[in-house]
């Protein structure tokens, strides 16, 4: 499987893949994206089967990432990693085309949790 | 809009979540040169006007930063000695600034922030000098790297 790691901290993309890792997904092909745009161009180029999203980020956000993934066609998993975990942001990602969010701090655990129910 | 902080412990719990190691926070008697000599993080509202600064001791730095990206403790032993945080621990030390903003967005009423990267104090003093005269001080201390470590939050 190919994941798609989204955020503008180089030092979160690598807690992620670490996260990931811990998880019992250590054995995938991670890539990387500073933001929403290189993230878009990315998903059209590599088809990811699963994109871990951080929801603010400069230049795109994960939220406009999102819906325009979605419009141009890409069907994988998108799930949003964000210290933004209100019910109001859910909602949010969820009409933005999102499978899940992780709210921030999270463990290795709820990850595995998480991507058990959305990716198996 | 006024801003409620959240009590050492939610934050202490918070931290020890993100960096899976203990951490037992006590509000500070005294004050520090923490704000005059660490690294500080301004916080913004929906609006980009400043909130508050988040500002650690450059132990403090070491150690958060350091835990999150689980680095070796000598190196991060020699950061706070020197005072001095590489790249490395600045952009760690900036999302663990970034994950201290859920306790506060958790507080009803509060204003919703988020977070710009982390850089010296003084840089950050000379774009928004109210940080030397915040309306309220929350300065919490921890043993940390074997030495004195702090963490101060700074409301507008």
């Amino acid at each position: 499987m190919k994941i798609l790691v989204v955020d503008d901290s180089k030092a979160m993309r690598k807690i992620v893949i670490r996260t990931l890792r811990q998880a019992g997904f250590g054995d995938h092909d991670c890539i990387e994206a500073e933001n929403g745009a290189v993230a878009l161009d990315l998903i059209g180029k590599e088809n990811p089967q699963l994109v871990l999203c951080d929801w603010n980020m400069p230049e795109m956000n994960g939220e406009d990432c999102c819906k325009q993934a979605r419009s141009a066609g890409f069907t994988g998993v998108f799930g949003f990693i964000t210290t933004e975990g209100t019910p109001a942001m859910r909602q949010r990602a969820n009409e933005a085309g999102a499978n899940f969010l992780l709210a921030k701090p999270f463990t290795a655990e709820e990850l595995e949790r998480v991507l058990n129910v959305h990716v198996g | 809009m006024s801003t409620t902080l959240p009590k050492p412990a939610e934050i202490a719990k918070l931290l020890s979540s993100l960096l899976g190691s203990n951490i037992s926070l006590q509000p500070a008697a005294d004050r520090s040169s923490t704000c005059t000599d660490g690294f500080a993080s301004l916080c913004h509202d929906d609006n980009r006007a400043p909130v508050l600064a988040f500002v650690a001791n450059a132990r403090a730095g070491a150690y958060m930063g350091g835990k999150l990206m689980m680095l070796p403790e000598g190196r991060l032993e020699e950061a706070a000695a020197s005072g001095e945080l590489d790249e490395v621990l600045i952009e760690a030390l900036s999302e663990v600034f970034n994950n201290l903003t859920v306790p506060f967005n958790a507080i009803a009423d509060n204003p919703h922030i988020a977070s710009e990267p982390a850089e010296p104090v003084q840089a950050v003093a000379a774009r928004a000098p109210w940080i030397a005269k915040p309306s309220q001080v929350l300065e919490l201390k921890a043993d940390l790297l074997g030495g004195d470590g702090r963490l101060v939050v700074l409301v507008k």
